[in-house]
């Protein structure tokens, strides 16, 4: 069994583990945003043009991300990039494609008659989409957005590949202090799995009332 | 536009000369051409797919059209949107479904354009939303969202809301056709109000007993077309063409 002090590590792992995928995620989102808006737009150019931009970071790996960051970066333009750095980066894009196709059906949700309602009332088209649009496709939003969260806290174990010390690097440094590697991995196991089931039933519960209200 | 056409025609509010417009391969507006005074209350009616909602949203830019000239409140519309926005500050425009904002309480709803577009201090903002809900006796519901108010309530806010900025021309595209049977009697009764006040305004509506107590003209409207246009109580009572006439016949029956 793992010492007291061992479990304490591998909070800590968890602890950079969400720290990294809230982060990395809160700007994917912000960027999602943007992108959202971009793909919900009419002219064909931007919104196929935003997709190209979805599709490389929705279908690649995100390990391959990570890689061609990590390993990439140094040889492309000769900067060393940090594995924190790294996996930030990584993260972002790879939320940030996911993002956009969330907010892109939020924003398509959002009846037609509220853009031309607000642009007849004479408000500009940047405040139309800040003040009116956005907080009704917010709403939308979030359900999936728990998903993409869900998602991205798993995925964030392959940054541990790079050297990144969050909760399966964690693992692995405890495993290899005590050599109990089944127990060591249960332990990591069901720490993730206590906080993405907590989320994932918060989504539900948003999910209800969302649609609820309507 | 060239002066002299502008100076036969000063007083108009509407000038809407040969206007086309195309969905696709269906000619929609068949080359309309008509003028609504400073001070009228002009309805337009006819079958639905006929052409006279379009005609309304096309006023306010909100439709592109592809032949002719409009010109609204003394401005060309165009879809330049520099132009579009000065332009919508002197046209108001009510719709059937309301279209308030779901998720700012009816104070903002009005106050918002007011802060934005007028650029007033939220203080001034607010005084003059709450007279304006004051006169249509909506005062108490200034906090609350649209969503715990009736059909009739809100689409009295949206007018509200469209008046808020002073415009010079009102468009009211079917603005009682969502509602309850029983709510409909006080929207109309604050639309005579507005237009007793002296508002120009184009009402797509079949409520002809609102056209026949406010309204200097109705135009009837059949597949893209002015088919015939005159005074409320003629349109209405005794129409010349035989199309207005089997329609004024259906909508009575109803």
């Amino acid at each position: 069994m793992i010492s007291f002090k061992q479990f304490i590590l591998l909070l800590r792992g968890l602890l950079v583990t969400l720290e990294i995928s809230l982060g990395g995620m809160a700007l994917g989102t912000v960027i999602g945003i943007v992108l959202g808006f971009l793909r919900a737009s009419k002219n064909p150019i931007i919104k196929y043009g935003i997709l190209v931009y979805v599709e490389i970071f929705r279908d690649s790996p995100l390990l391959i991300q990570l890689f061609v960051i990590y390993y990439g970066l140094p040889i492309l333009f000769n900067i060393d990039v940090p594995a924190i750095a790294t996996a930030f980066i990584a993260i972002t894009l790879y939320t940030s494609g996911y993002m956009a196709e969330v907010f892109k059906s939020s924003i398509e949700a959002i009846n037609v008659a509220q853009w031309e309602s607000a642009s007849s009332l004479g408000l500009p088209f940047l405040y139309t989409a800040r003040k009116v649009i956005l907080p009704q496709a917010f709403r939308l939003a979030v359900p999936p957005s728990v998903g993409v969260l869900i998602m991205v806290i798993k995925d964030s174990s392959l940054a541990s590949v790079i050297g990144f010390v969050e909760l399966t690097r964690m693992a692995n440094i405890v495993r290899a202090q005590t050599f109990t590697t089944f127990n060591v991995y249960a332990i990591a196991a069901l720490l993730y799995f206590v906080v993405c089931y907590a989320l994932s039933r918060m989504g539900r519960l948003l999910e209800r009332r969302t649609l609820c209200s309507e | 536009m060239d002066s002299t056409t502008i100076s036969q025609e000063g007083n108009s509010v509407i000038e809407a000369r040969e206007v086309h417009k195309w969905f696709g391969r269906l000619h929609v507006l068949q080359g309309i051409t008509f003028f609504v005074r400073r001070g009228e209350t002009v309805v337009l009616c006819g079958p639905s797919g006929s052409g006279k909602s379009t005609l309304l949203r096309t006023l306010n830019g909100l439709e592109p059209i592809q032949r002719g000239e409009l010109c609204v409140a003394g401005h060309p519309v165009t879809q330049n949107r520099r132009m579009l926005i000065e332009l919508r500050k002197h046209v108001g425009i009510v719709f059937q479904d309301y279209n308030l904002f779901p998720h700012m309480s009816v104070m903002k709803n009005i106050t918002v354009t007011l802060r934005k577009v007028k650029k007033l201090s939220a203080k001034e903002s607010q005084d003059i939303a709450y007279q304006l809900l004051e006169r249509v006796r909506l005062s108490d519901k200034a906090k609350v969202y649209p969503s715990s108010l009736s059909g009739g309530q809100r689409q009295r806010v949206a007018i509200v809301r469209a008046l808020v900025l002073n415009p010079k021309l009102m468009l009211f595209d079917e603005p009682t056709s969502a509602l309850d049977p029983e709510l409909i009697g006080e929207v109309l009764d604050l639309m005579v109000q507005v237009a007793k006040e002296g508002m120009t305004m184009l009402v797509v509506t079949h409520e002809l007993g609102f056209a026949e107590q406010v309204a200097s003209k109705i135009a009837f409207f059949d597949e893209g077309k002015i088919v015939e246009e005159g005074e409320p109580r003629k349109l209405i009572h005794e129409p010349d063409n035989e199309r207005t006439r089997k329609f004024m016949g259906q909508i009575g029956l109803k």
